[in-house]
């Protein structure tokens, strides 16, 4: 302050000072002068306190006596202490007061100029109050895991923190202003679910929500979201309060053990379904099995009996022998069948293979048929050289020997049956040509599959249990070869196994 | 008083008396089992391998006792059955089911529709054929 004092600039720049600032004469101490901020400190106005005393306004104690004050003021031209005075609304404050001296060209005091700032409990309070504001403040934005931020009532963006920023890739000049919808799918905005929201929060006071939203980028991430309406203390709505977790991962990680769950009932229902049709398999087969074993019984206990009650003869014997060892046999086969299907199914059909010749095995099966049946003839054709294969010789005999009966049991009428050897193309082939009953066409599904026999009048007397081509096929197929069948109904019939040759073929 | 070789005689022998049988099944090999062993116990034996061959049996030459396969070709034995207790003729005429199905149900149907008895096959000495003809043709 200079003693030409208190006008033009200088004075404005005083008077737009925060500080409460008043100048009093020195003697009869007349405030002269008082600024904007005394005017909010004290409550008097300028025109109030101008030409008045302090002491009549403000009411000022002093930590010593005023008196000592002014003449310290005298002395040094300064003085520094801690008053308490009082505001017009009868208030009293606690004031930091700095005094400067004012003296005239010959030294004299003049006036007092005081700088005063208010430093009551109050303020510090309130001091404290905004420090703890800014604490928390600083605690918010810092948070980076939470995107903590403020809606105004109309949903519009009027706080961010980091946490914002980095969940939702919008900076904080960016964000401030936009309506949140901007953060929600195009959907989700058409379906009015920003605004739906906000409307919840109003009702319950809160809103919890997981979907889907949008990143300033147009990725998308999971979101877990609390919307908190914000009241006054009379309960008016002033706004919302937003806090928005990523939890993207969990959420994959859910959905990824959701379908590790969906894959696991989804293969444990096909177990269940696969156990069911087994046991309904087994079941099939023990009947069937049990049914077509009292068949062939039958006549073996019969003839049996009537051995031993003496109604057989000894002249009876040749032809009895045969039929009953004829009917062994058929029980023997059965019996093998039942014993090779339970292999198969329980996947144990060890293969013991040998290499030999094909043609060997086959003529060897023709010829026990030919022993056995009087009614038919078997022709074997056959190339001049080796047919080498590399199989499981007792199972490739069953193989022909059942295409050999299955020929012979279907052509009743007809006495031929051709068996032909070849070796083609790198594999060996048996061919059973029978001249019989044949198959019709819509009959053909149903040849290879297992318990399944024709429908056929034939079949209502003939034996079988539905095994035979089956186990031959899966045979055939083990052994990395195949049986094919041609046929046609009232013509006959050619099933052929073929099986890989091995070595020198002709 | 009688001489005692007179007495021996007497006593000796008591035969059944010939019936005339009808053996249905359309397996060649047990019809002929049960034709021998019915025929070598004095009975005058028909066979008939289907359904069909068996009603043409009965109606030409009636029997006086049926024995009755149950699977077989053109008609089966449920349906013969049903037949022969159809018509008059025939509804007195004794059958007995001798068959390898042993199902509940085809054993209720078979004798209700009058069949005597119902035998399974595989567990039948066929001298017990002989013993059943004695049983129901004396009887009738």
């Amino acid at each position: 302050m200079t003693t030409t004092g208190y006008g033009g600039q200088q004075h404005e720049l005083v008077d737009l000072a925060f500080d409460a600032m008043f100048i009093r004469t020195f003697r009869d101490r007349i405030i002269t002068y008082w600024n904007e901020g005394a005017e909010r400190l004290y409550g008097w106005t300028r025109k109030e306190a101008i030409g008045r005393q302090p002491a009549a306004l403000l009411d000022s104690q002093y930590p010593i006596p005023l008196e000592q004050i002014e003449r310290e003021l005298e002395t040094t031209g300064r003085w520094e202490g801690e008053i308490i005075q009082r505001r017009k609304d009868g208030h009293t404050i606690t004031v930091r007061t700095r005094w400067g001296l004012q003296t005239d060209a010959a030294g004299e005091p003049q006036s007092i100029l005081e700088i005063n700032s208010d430093v009551s409990p109050e303020m510090h309070v309130a001091d404290e109050l905004s420090r703890s504001e800014e604490r928390f403040s600083l605690l918010v934005s810092a948070v980076v895991d939470y995107a903590i931020f403020m809606l105004s009532l109309d949903g519009r963006v009027v706080s961010w923190n980091e946490g914002a920023q980095r969940i939702k890739g919008y900076s904080q000049d960016e964000a401030i202003g936009q309506h949140f919808s901007i953060f929600y799918r195009p959907e989700d905005v058409a379906n009015g679910k920003p605004d739906w929201v906000l409307q919840q929060a109003i009702e319950h006071g809160r809103f919890e929500d997981e979907g889907w939203r949008i990143r300033k980028d147009g990725s998308q991430f999971w979101a877990s979201v609390v919307v908190t309406a914000l009241k006054d203390r009379s309960g008016v709505l002033r706004g919302f309060a937003k806090v928005t977790r990523d939890i993207t991962d969990r959420r994959l990680a859910e959905q990824a053990r959701e379908e590790d769950r969906d894959r696991e009932a989804a293969q444990l229902r096909g177990d269940a379904e696969r156990l069911a049709e087994l046991e309904r398999l087994k079941t099939e087969f023990l009947n069937l099995a049990s049914h077509e074993l009292r068949g062939p019984l039958a006549v073996v206990r019969g003839y049996n009996w009537m051995l031993r009650d003496k109604v057989l003869t000894i002249d009876d014997l040749p032809a009895i022998t045969k039929v009953v060892e004829a009917k062994l046999a058929q029980i023997h086969l059965l019996v093998e069948q039942m014993l090779e299907a339970a292999r198969l199914e329980a996947d144990k059909l060890g293969l013991n293979q040998t290499t030999f010749d094909l043609r060997d095995l086959v003529l060897q099966q023709a010829q026990s048929f030919a022993s056995v049946s009087d009614e038919h003839s078997i022709e074997v054709v056959q190339p001049d050289g080796p047919v080498m294969v590399s199989a499981d010789s007792a199972r490739v005999a069953t193989v022909v020997a059942n295409l050999i009966d299955n020929a012979i049991k279907y052509s009743p009428a007809a006495r031929e049956v051709q068996v032909r050897i070849d070796n083609q193309e790198g594999y060996a082939s048996v061919a059973v040509r029978d001249f019989g009953v044949g198959i019709a066409p819509e009959h053909m599904p149903l040849l290879f599959k297992r318990f399944s026999r024709l429908p056929t009048e034939q079949n209502i007397t003939t034996a079988g249990t539905g095994l035979g081509l089956f186990l031959c096929r899966e045979i055939a197929r083990r052994h990395g070869g195949e049986i094919e069948v041609e046929s046609s109904p009232d013509h006959g019939s050619e099933f052929t196994l073929r099986l890989p040759a091995v070595g020198a073929g002709s | 008083m009688f001489p005692v070789q007179e007495c021996r005689f007497r006593v000796a022998e008591r035969r059944a008396p010939i019936a005339k049988v009808l053996v249905v099944d359309d397996d060649l090999i047990v019809s002929e089992m049960y034709r021998l062993a019915l025929s070598r116990a004095g009975h005058d034996v028909q066979v008939a391998n289907d359904g069909v061959a068996a009603l043409e049996s009965v109606s030409n030459s009636p029997p006086d006792i049926v024995f009755l396969d149950i699977r077989m070709p053109k008609k089966d034995g449920m349906e013969v059955l049903r037949d022969l207790a159809a018509a008059d003729i025939t509804r007195s005429m004794p059958v007995i089911m001798l068959s390898n199905y042993d199902e509940p149900g085809l054993v209720r149907e078979s004798i209700r529709l009058g069949a005597k008895e119902y035998l399974v096959k595989a567990g039948t000495n066929p001298a017990d054929l002989a013993r059943l003809v004695s049983q129901w043709v004396d009887a009738a």
